[in-house]
């Protein structure tokens, strides 16, 4: 067979030993991919559904704000909405400044309209708006620009002890005779109509001050409103009295979709700009795929242990270094040194350590106690002087060496 | 499935009409039409699955040696196939390159070669081979792996062979040698000859001589007996492949320094008249060889080296005396192909020695590493002290279980990587010259 291109029929094949033919595919065909795919495609989307479904339902389920009026926590309100709601009160929740203030415009004159801003979300222009349709508005823990706003003759006067007794002749007051869980006091300029409760010496936990659309009342605390708190001293005389008053009951906590927008600045960017951003993401994807996509699968190989054989070696002597072991070390390379200086001088195997220093010491002409000194006595004091004693044994075998050479 | 980089290009140069017309319409637009042209391309192209696939491949190599691995594509399908093709062998088969443009009419074939050179011994393979092929746009194109397995078994080097030559001619010169250069109780009788000026006298064959004549001078002439090494003994190579035999000493594994020996020894003693066996142990006898004469046996040798790697284990030498036993129970010249290295981790040869040399000749060989012998050398500075003393140290220890293993009647032989297969056959030749076999 030619090595160069043919144009014989694939039928003849070739009958050599060393050949091997096949025409089996590894890779499956795109249908099986496909089939083989569909369950955990179809189980996928079957779990998206369900999130999705299960994030839409928790959306609208109860909430867990503080005073809301679903909130069957501790901290919600719903005890008292649902009080008020049997006592024939008609209660509406909105969540947005337009349809609170819609709300309130239905029956401007017979709606209380409650505002609980826990967040301080609303502007000035939206309080004054919401302010300027309710004529029984009633604020929880007003922050300083909703004071500013509905009621400037009001001001915040530092925190209140929790219990207090009514001590004023407004009638839900009266009948709550004292409220357990206050929170904080307010102070009313003193030339101003009022009806102050629950407090002493200009400092209040309950104003009432009339203003130009109707009255306004500051509570200060959120506490006796609660589902946890509601039940506790006169609390649910007072709540029930002074939201109940009018038929209907605006219970409105403003939401972040009430927060004005925040301003942009610049010159406005082309149309195209976020297109070419798509399609900057589609070429990347693309360019990842091209890339990414492997000719064939990987090929795997057993690699063989590799072992380096001077590795006890390297460990022994950075042993020695580390412990400065100088005498160990001296030691063995005395041993050595002997054994090749017997050899040496021709010394059987068995010669001892006198007959070893005996003989160098007759090669070399070196008195006997040096040569003792040097591969027996001595002890290295320090490194320096384990590198002298070292050149020494190796300058006292090339000498030997030297002495014994036959000339 | 896979894509082009002129895809990747082309989705790109959608930027322009975006830009032009500024309308989200327009990048749709584009990306369908990218996505059509891309689906067209194929659609068109050649079926990268209607291929056969065969390969000329020779079963074995030597390690170092290169040899060409051919690859037939047959294009089975209707339509031409322009792309790639991909032979997928392991890094370590050396392929010069696994990738060739392909060009394949229908119904035709051709051939695509690669050259191998591997570098390391053992079973290379190369399991699928991929095609892809690029539709007329080259824009996108159908890919598929085809099962076409390929194997190549790359055999020891057998470097030491080089040393063969003059070893056999030292085989040569033993033989027909009077008794003056060879005593001992293994030679066997072999001719008789005449007498030549410098034979040993106490050689002459009295007998045979007054039985002859002198065909020239007619006078009497003296013949001598001649002899020759003994035949038919028994090599057994013991092979260990253990923990020990991984380290590497001059980038050469031990058991592959072991492999050279062993193969030296075996075509030596084999020319020689001698049986071989081998066996690989560890733990469990990793390769055997056994009963083999003759050209059988140097083949069967390398095939069952080849593929067998040290693994992380204790050698198991209390096993190794039975092992033997199983192979022979005549006296044999047993070589364990080991390492010496220090009187803690050869506790277990020592052990078993005994029992081998009451019956066996025994020959210990093991590689020394001459990086060993260069540190005591060089004391320049405090490291290399401690380093020069930590070697002396190694030497010692290595000397002191050579000792150990004279002592229990085994003979050591011991060398650097490249001295070890030649130092061996030497003493195998100087065992067979003193009829110690």
């Amino acid at each position: 067979m030619s090595a160069t291109p043919t144009l014989e029929r694939a039928e003849a094949a070739p009958h050599e030993p060393d050949t091997q033919v096949s025409n089996e595919v590894a890779t499956p065909r795109t249908r099986t991919v496909a089939r083989r795919a569909l369950f955990w495609i179809v189980l996928v989307l079957v779990l998206l559904t369900l999130v999705v479904t299960g994030l839409v339902l928790a959306g609208s389920g109860p909430s867990t704000e503080r005073l809301s009026a679903t909130n069957a926590h501790p901290v919600g309100a719903k005890a008292l909405i649902e009080v008020l709601k049997q006592d024939g009160v008609a209660v509406a929740a909105p969540r947005s400044l337009r349809s609170a203030i819609a709300d309130v415009s239905a029956n401007p004159t017979t709606t209380t309209l409650v505002l609980y801003d826990q967040s301080s979300i609303l502007t000035a222009s939206q309080l004054t708006r919401l302010s300027s349709v309710a004529s029984d508005l009633v604020v929880i823990e007003p922050s300083f620009t909703a004071l500013r706003a509905l009621a400037p003759s009001i001001s915040a006067a530092g925190f209140a002890p929790s219990r207090a007794s009514a001590g004023c002749d407004f009638g839900p007051a009266q009948l709550a005779g004292s409220l357990s869980g206050l929170g904080k006091w307010y102070r009313v300029d003193s030339n101003v109509d009022s009806t102050t409760c629950f407090g002493s010496k200009g400092a209040y936990s309950l104003v009432r001050v009339a203003g130009p659309d109707g009255t306004v009342t500051v509570l200060g605390s959120t506490t006796i409103l609660t589902n946890q708190s509601i039940t506790q001293s006169g609390n649910a005389a007072l709540a029930l009295g002074l939201f109940g008053a009018n038929n209907h009951l605006v219970w409105y906590l403003p939401s972040f979709a009430d927060a004005p927008a925040m301003p942009t600045g610049g010159i406005p960017a082309p149309t195209w700009v976020p297109l070419l951003a798509a399609l900057l993401g589609l070429v990347v994807v693309a360019a990842a795929f091209w890339r990414g996509r492997r000719f064939g699968a990987i090929v795997i190989e057993r690699m063989p242990v590799v072992v380096r054989a001077s590795e006890t070696l390297e460990g022994r002597a950075r042993l020695y270094q580390k412990a400065s072991a100088r005498t160990h070390a001296l030691d063995a390379l005395r041993i050595g040194t002997l054994d090749r200086l017997a050899k040496l001088c021709g010394l059987p195997t068995r010669a001892t350590l006198d007959d070893i220093v005996g003989a160098v010491a007759s090669h070399t002409g070196r008195p006997l106690d040096e040569v003792r000194s040097l591969l027996v006595d001595e002890t290295p004091t320090g490194d320096a002087h384990l590198v002298r004693l070292s050149d020494d044994l190796a300058d006292l075998e090339k000498e030997v060496a030297k002495a014994t050479r036959p000339s | 499935m896979a894509i082009t980089g002129w895809f990747v290009a082309l989705l790109a140069l959608g930027a322009v009409p975006t830009i032009a017309i500024g309308q989200p319409l327009a990048l749709v637009a584009w990306v369908v039409l990218v996505l059509l042209l891309a689906g067209l391309d194929l659609v068109l192209a050649g079926s990268a699955r209607a291929v056969r696939i065969q390969r000329i491949l020779p079963q074995r190599v030597r390690l170092g040696e290169t040899v060409r691995s051919e690859l037939l594509v047959t294009n089975l399908g209707r339509r031409a196939i322009h792309g790639l093709v991909r032979d997928a062998w392991q890094p370590s088969a050396g392929a010069s390159t696994t990738r060739h443009p392909l060009s394949i009419p229908a119904g035709e074939r051709r051939s695509f070669s690669t050259s191998l050179t591997p570098f390391r011994r053992g079973e290379r393979r190369s399991a699928n081979v991929t095609i892809r092929t690029f539709g007329p746009l080259h824009l996108a194109a159908r890919q598929a792996s085809i099962v076409a397995p390929g194997a190549i078994r790359v055999l020891p080097p057998f470097n030491s062979r080089k040393h063969l030559p003059s070893r056999l001619a030292q085989l040569r010169e033993l033989d027909g040698r009077t008794s003056v250069m060879i005593r001992g109780q293994g030679t066997e009788f072999d001719s008789l000859r005449e007498y030549v000026r410098g034979d040993d006298v106490r050689s002459i064959d009295w007998r045979a001589s007054a039985r002859r004549t002198d065909p020239v001078q007619g006078g009497p002439s003296l013949v001598v007996r001649t002899w020759r090494p003994e035949r038919d003994r028994r090599v057994v190579i013991v092979i260990d492949s253990g923990r020990t035999s991984a380290a590497r000493i001059d980038r050469e594994p031990r058991i592959d320094t072991a492999y050279e020996s062993a193969l030296l020894l075996a075509a030596l003693a084999s020319r020689a008249g001698d049986h071989v066996d081998l066996v690989i142990f560890d733990r469990r006898v990793r390769g055997r060889v056994q009963g083999a004469t003759g050209a059988d046996l140097m083949s069967r040798l390398v095939d069952t080296m080849s593929p067998i790697e040290p693994e992380l284990i204790e050698m198991d030498w209390s096993a190794v005396p039975g092992l033997v036993r199983s192979i022979t129970s005549q006296h044999a010249l047993v070589v364990l192909a080991t390492s010496i290295d220090s009187p803690g981790s050869a506790r277990g040869l020592l052990a078993a020695l005994p029992q081998l040399t009451r019956k066996h000749t025994v020959v210990v060989s093991s590689v020394t590493d001459p990086t060993v012998l260069q540190a005591t050398r060089e004391r320049a500075d405090r490291t290399q002290v401690y380093r020069a003393a930590a070697a002396e140290r190694a030497m010692l220890d290595i000397a002191r279980v050579s000792t150990a293993i004279r002592q229990l009647g085994a003979d050591v032989v011991t060398g650097a990587p490249a001295d070890l297969p030649p130092a061996l056959a030497d003493r195998y030749i100087a065992l067979k010259a003193s009829g110690r076999l």
